[in-house]
């Protein structure tokens, strides 16, 4: 009988079922239409052809079954369902508000133990201290929502604290490509902190990138790339040092080229807020606000003028870093003097002199026994601080002359040896002899013994003046700064003279430590995880099945 | 309250009478024990441990086992017919509807509770956030709720099981990975928008991180709220269908 009810169904295609069939299909053709417009924002071929089928089949609906349509809209169903839709929906719009407000509230508690969310203390007075209102500008596309929402807390840390002073925007790099170019933005991401000008937007020339992880780690692909709170407050602080910081190179005396040999630590200086300029010291002495005098190896010696003029800047508490050549050319004249009247003035406020040598270093293993690369430093300085473990820098010194320092220096002087040669070297007067046979140096009765001074610093503390005196210049052109720690020396010397990363760097929060445990304790952790915890709820359940089963 | 009390206790005590909710407790923690057995073992030397790791997989683990709880809910009763029975008692709709989803969430809290195994073992290995964990625990519970919302309205919408579990999975699914929408929306206000409605981004980027955000605990209250309401104007639509 059932088989013979089957064989009896037949589909029925009345033009009723046709006008329903209608209105389906009309009906999810406008929501494809509506959808297809919200993605794609434009009235794309897709959304026409869709409207009009959706159209066609609602009209089909009217025409062939108007009476349907009619009570469908007036009938009991309709009035009961659309209420309770108008109730739904009401209910919507009122959850809706609610959490359009509770977002803007930014209200939200940070349960992490160490305060990750919360703005470190250390953090707080840069944020109050701001001497005029930044922009936290946040570039991720469309792409990096993700990393989006994961960074906002961060970033609201800031605009929270202060937000009269700190304002904060994101902007899409794909959408805004101007924008992001303004900003030198090439990428999908960074974070760029600026001053504001007259008229309320980012100045560019107050801007500062925050370093991101990709910026120390550039292999990690761009969605793995993040910032964390302490970068941000560094580039903080660089923009607040901006202009601060005055660094001034002598020039006029055959002094290295800055705009074409060494534009390396030129442009470096600049690239993190320090202005850089120069100075004839035969014209003037060294301006008020100026933070360091750097003397990049003249060939020609100062005058008692210059000398007085670099004495005087000493005098009052200021910072200078000279690189002086040994005279392998008959022109470099630098020092070379006797009675110069900077080395004389160097000997006596300083206690340090220059050696007027070559220095040989057997132990160098470079091609050349000249090319002196530095085999002993002054434990824990700063200046020899390669990285956050302790270790040091070892730069290379191509062609270098050591220094002389007085057995007892003036009593408000400290004078350190920083970097010195092995206790092999041996420092070679005879400069005719050495430019005769540069590759054949012997060690002679008359050289001087090792260990040489390579490097020499030297604080009063009195006045507060600084002073650096390194005997090779070679070190800091385009072409070597970059091989044998040149950079870390480099950054450390300035960093010693003016003091700018402390003024920039935020010291970071103790970190978690890694999981450290034998193998026998994950053994035991996975038996109870994997083992023992599912087995007892599966027992459990098969106890409970046998029960109903027998009941 | 009274009548929301009994049907939860009535909704509860089916859970613990019927082997398929210890089925799935089983499959569900063995899950999740291969999962943070994995993580402990990539992280052991390298990576400090994170307690909310468990329980981010627990949540992507909940789109596909809440609708199995939630399924038969209502579609279960709607089959039977038993429905109407509930209906002719003194209940108001929404009272049948809370007590059955309070009476599922209750079973869910059960069940996360059951991983404090999971914290307990990291804090013997390592010292952990606990703040962290206790966040995402509280999010974890609101996500579940919510979970079950998206569940018991799909089992009102069905009369079968089957179709109302898979519908809930489905609905789950498209809700947590809405979280990528970037990448395929062009209009990327629209997609910060579809973007704010995703699970994952509502749990992962602020509970699970440690930070309980108000808006995004309005955002799982709303979403119970809105479709316990839809769902009890689904039962109510028997009244006059």
């Amino acid at each position: 009988m059932a088989s013979e009810g089957k064989s009896q169904r037949r589909i029925v295609l009345d033009r009723l079922s046709v006008a329903r069939w209608g209105s389906a299909v009309g009906a999810t053709a406008l929501i494809v239409a509506a959808v297809a417009l919200l993605a794609g924002g434009e009235l794309s071929p897709v959304v026409v052809i869709a409207a009009l089928i959706g159209m066609g089949g609602l009209s089909l609906w009217m025409t062939l079954a108007p009476e349907d349509f009619r009570s469908t809209l007036t009938g009991r169903r309709a009035v009961y369902g659309s209420n309770s839709l108008l109730i739904v929906l009401l209910f919507i719009g009122s959850v809706l508000i609610v959490y359009g407000m509770a977002a803007r509230s930014g209200i939200a508690a940070d349960f992490t133990s160490r305060g990750y969310y919360t703005l470190k203390a250390n953090i707080r007075p840069i944020i109050q201290q701001l001497s005029r209102p930044i922009q936290i500008t946040a570039f991720y596309s469309r792409r990096l929502l993700t990393n989006q929402a994961l960074e906002a807390p961060i970033l609201r840390l800031f605009s929270d604290a202060a937000p009269d002073k700190i304002r904060l925007v994101y902007a899409d790099p794909d959408a805004q490509p101007i924008l992001a170019g303004q900003f030198g933005l090439r990428s999908a991401y960074g974070i760029f902190v600026s001053y504001l000008d007259a008229e309320g937007a980012p100045d560019p020339n107050f801007t500062v990138k925050v370093l991101t992880a990709r910026d120390r780690l550039p292999d990690l692909p761009v969605e793995e790339d993040y910032v964390n709170e302490r970068w941000i407050a560094e580039a903080i602080l660089q923009l607040e040092v901006r202009g601060r910081f005055r660094v001034l190179f002598s020039v006029g005396n055959g002094e290295v080229n800055l705009d074409n040999d060494a534009t390396g630590i030129r442009d470096g200086l600049r690239a993190v807020g320090i202005q850089v300029a120069t100075l004839d010291l035969s014209r003037e002495g060294v301006p008020e606000g100026t933070t360091a005098l750097i003397i990049l190896a003249p060939v020609r010696d100062f005058s008692q003028e210059m000398a007085d003029r670099v004495a005087a800047f000493l005098e009052r508490g200021g910072k200078v870093l000279i690189m002086a050549e040994p005279a392998f050319r008959s022109d470099i004249r630098f020092l070379q003097a006797e009675d110069s009247p900077l080395a004389q003035y160097l000997w006596r406020a300083w206690g340090v002199r220059p050696n007027r040598d070559i220095v040989f270093d057997p132990l160098s293993f470079n091609e050349t026994q000249y090319y002196v690369r530095a085999a002993q430093f002054l434990e824990g300085h700063p200046i020899v601080q390669k990285d956050q473990t302790g270790s040091a820098a070892r730069p290379l010194f191509p062609i270098a002359q050591s220094w002389q320092l007085a057995a007892e220096p003036p009593s408000e002087v400290s004078l350190k040896s920083i970097y010195t040669t092995s206790p092999q070297a041996f420092g070679k007067l005879d400069l005719r002899e050495v430019a005769r046979n540069p590759d054949r140096a012997i060690r002679e009765a008359a050289d001087l013994p090792g260990p040489l001074a390579l490097v020499v610093a030297a604080e009063n503390q009195r006045t507060g003046a600084r002073l650096l005196l390194v005997g090779d210049s070679d070190w800091v052109t385009n072409d070597l700064i970059v091989a044998f720690d040149g950079q870390i020396l480099w950054t450390n010397m300035i960093d010693w003279l003016i003091g700018f990363l402390e003024r920039v760097t935020v010291e970071p929060a103790f970190g978690q430590l890694p999981l450290s445990v034998p193998s026998r304790d994950l053994e035991l952790t996975a038996l109870i995880t994997v083992g023992v915890l599912p087995t007892a709820i599966l027992l459990l359940g098969m106890w409970v099945w046998w029960r109903r089963a027998r009941r | 309250m009274r009548h929301i009390g009994i049907i939860f206790r009535r909704e509860l005590a089916q859970y613990f009478s019927s082997p398929i909710a210890y089925f799935v407790a089983f499959a569900v923690l063995l899950l999740t024990g291969f999962t943070f057995n994995n993580d402990l073992a990539l992280r052991n030397g390298r990576a400090p441990v994170d307690p909310a790791l468990p329980l981010i997989y627990l949540a992507q683990f909940s789109v596909f086992f809440v609708p199995l709880l939630t399924m038969r809910l209502l579609a279960e009763e709607n089959r039977e017919g038993t429905l109407e029975l509930l209906m002719t008692l003194p209940l108001q709709d929404y009272q049948i509807v809370l007590g059955k989803f309070l009476g599922a969430w209750a079973y869910y809290t059960l069940l996360i509770s059951l991983t404090l195994v999971h914290q307990v073992l990291m804090l013997w290995l390592n010292p952990v956030d606990v703040g962290v964990a206790f966040a995402a625990y509280i999010g974890l519970w609101l996500f579940g709720g919510a979970s079950i919302a998206v569940g018991m309205f799909f089992s009102a919408l069905n009369e079968n099981q089957i179709v109302a579990a898979f519908l809930g999975m489905a609905a789950l699914l498209i809700l947590w990975q809405a979280d990528l929408v970037g990448n395929v929306l062009n209009n990327r206000a629209l997609a910060e928008f579809v973007r704010s409605l995703s699970f994952q981004s509502n749990y992962s980027y602020s509970f699970a991180i440690g930070i309980v955000r108000f808006d995004h605990t309005v955002f799982f209250v709303g979403v119970m709220s809105v479709l316990l309401l839809a769902t009890a104007q689904i039962v109510q639509s028997r009244r006059w269908r």
